[in-house]
């Protein structure tokens, strides 16, 4: 009786919890009971394969051919654009211009955006494929973006900073640009990022400037010097 | 069929999500090389998403590019709360039921004939053919559903996040979608 229970606990739980087997947002190791269930259960096993081929034609590629550069091209126009002939029909958007959060995962802290960009920075480096460019003339003075690594940051001062975790990608954007700063490497010690310069920050004037603007900025939790050959 | 066979992976993965990640934070520096790539990255799945989600070919570009406005001009406000995935494909959602909800309904319903299968078991291909026809016939939120889980690969939760419904409801769509398909694919394919 116990023993029966037991399976038809199993079973309607297996029967809601297939697509997410098939689909591997529930991964392979993950539940050893049910997935012994599902082997074990005819009616399971074979809910589990029709989903299995659901999924495969699901993902099988079309006959329909995608121009996706020239749908790019009249985004573009719009971007270089706004205003030329076009209702505003994006600016009515409302609730759907906010980030979507999740109401069951709680927000990670801007760290783990720091570790993904810097570890594409890493890559970058590398292979020199992600040189960023702009393709806007005057209005683009100077943009520092993390994927932009000079070999000039490699010698120059460096500076270990902690962000506070509210911090958007907006907000670094506009953080690293106003302190002429570039990550060089990180999280490490308790999510603790190194800053490079953009050049000149050679001259000791400079360099405490860029300093002060680091650490007047509420974003930045601290910000320290780091001593010559030690990161 | 082994439980271990299957080459089931989520649509993106976290390495995708860092190579994501990078990019929008170059477009929130305003870098249009960057919102190219991200674009590019997308165009595909989001064009095939939406055509599954509205059942109007005429209107894919439309939301694919009103999508990538508001990617365009929001991407500074993004906090990593999702991965960048469930972000944009929430975007596009809902600019596909805003757009729809303007655009009406489409002009001509397709309908396609369909035969009687012949007296075998249903092959790879035949499924292939009677899926686009049954999925159409799915209410809306439930197509999409079963959309977001098995041609991208999210998860219950990030489904949730994408159609702003609680995770609950998100199983209760799937549970009926696979009921009605299952139902409407044996109809399609004749008995067997
Ligand atoms: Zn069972």
């Amino acid at each position: 009786m116990k023993l029966r229970s037991k399976r038809s606990a199993l079973h309607s739980r297996a029967e809601q919890l297939i697509p997410w087997l098939v689909n591997g947002s529930i991964p392979a190791e993950a539940d050893p009971a049910l997935r012994e269930h599902i082997a074990a259960c005819a009616q399971c096993l074979e809910d589990y394969d029709e989903q299995l081929r659901v999924r495969a034609a699901m993902r099988a590629e079309g006959p329909l051919v995608f121009a996706a550069e020239s749908s790019y091209q009249k985004l573009l126009a719009r971007i270089q654009n706004p205003d030329a002939g076009r209702e505003p029909r994006a600016s009515a958007a409302g609730p759907d211009l906010l980030p979507v959060t999740n109401p069951v995962r709680r927000a990670p802290p801007v760290v783990r955006w720091l570790a993904a960009a810097v570890i594409v920075q890493a890559f970058a480096i590398g292979v020199g494929a992600w040189m960023w460019h702009s393709s806007s003339g005057a209005s683009s003075a100077r943009y520092v973006t993390l994927t932009s690594a000079s070999p000039s940051y490699e010698s120059g001062p460096r500076v270990r900073v902690l962000f506070r975790t509210e911090l958007s990608v907006g907000g670094l954007q506009t953080l690293l640009q106003g302190a002429g700063a570039h990550i060089i490497d990180g999280p490490a010690d308790g999510d603790v990022y190194t800053l490079g310069f953009a050049p000149p920050a050679a001259s000791s004037a400079v360099l405490a400037q860029r300093m002060a603007a680091l650490r007047a900025n509420p974003a930045v939790l601290f910000a320290e010097p780091v001593q010559n050959g030690v990161r | 069929m082994t439980l271990a066979e299957q080459d089931a992976s989520p649509a993106g993965g976290r390495s995708n999500d860092a190579r994501e990640c990078a990019l929008l934070v170059r477009i929130a520096g305003r870098d249009s090389a960057a919102m190219k790539e991200l674009y590019l990255l997308y165009h595909r799945r989001l064009a095939r998403f939406l055509m599954r989600l509205t059942t109007r070919y005429d209107l894919a570009e439309e939301i694919i590019n009103d999508t990538f406005w508001v990617v365009w001009q929001h991407a500074g406000d993004f906090r990593g709360a999702s991965r960048v995935s469930t972000w944009i494909l929430g975007i596009a959602y809902r600019r596909g039921l805003k757009t729809l909800r303007y655009a009406g309904p489409p002009p001509v319903d397709i309908e396609v004939e369909t035969e009687p299968a012949a007296d075998e078991p249903a092959r790879q291909e035949e499924l292939n053919e009677w899926l686009d026809v049954a999925l159409r016939r799915l209410p809306l939120e439930q197509r999409t559903a079963i959309e977001l889980a098995y041609h991208l690969g999210h998860s219950c939760e990030e489904i949730a996040s994408i159609m702003q419904c609680p995770v609950n409801t998100v199983k209760t769509r799937m549970f009926h979608a696979r009921r009605k398909l299952k139902t409407l694919l044996t109809t399609l394919a004749g008995p067997d």
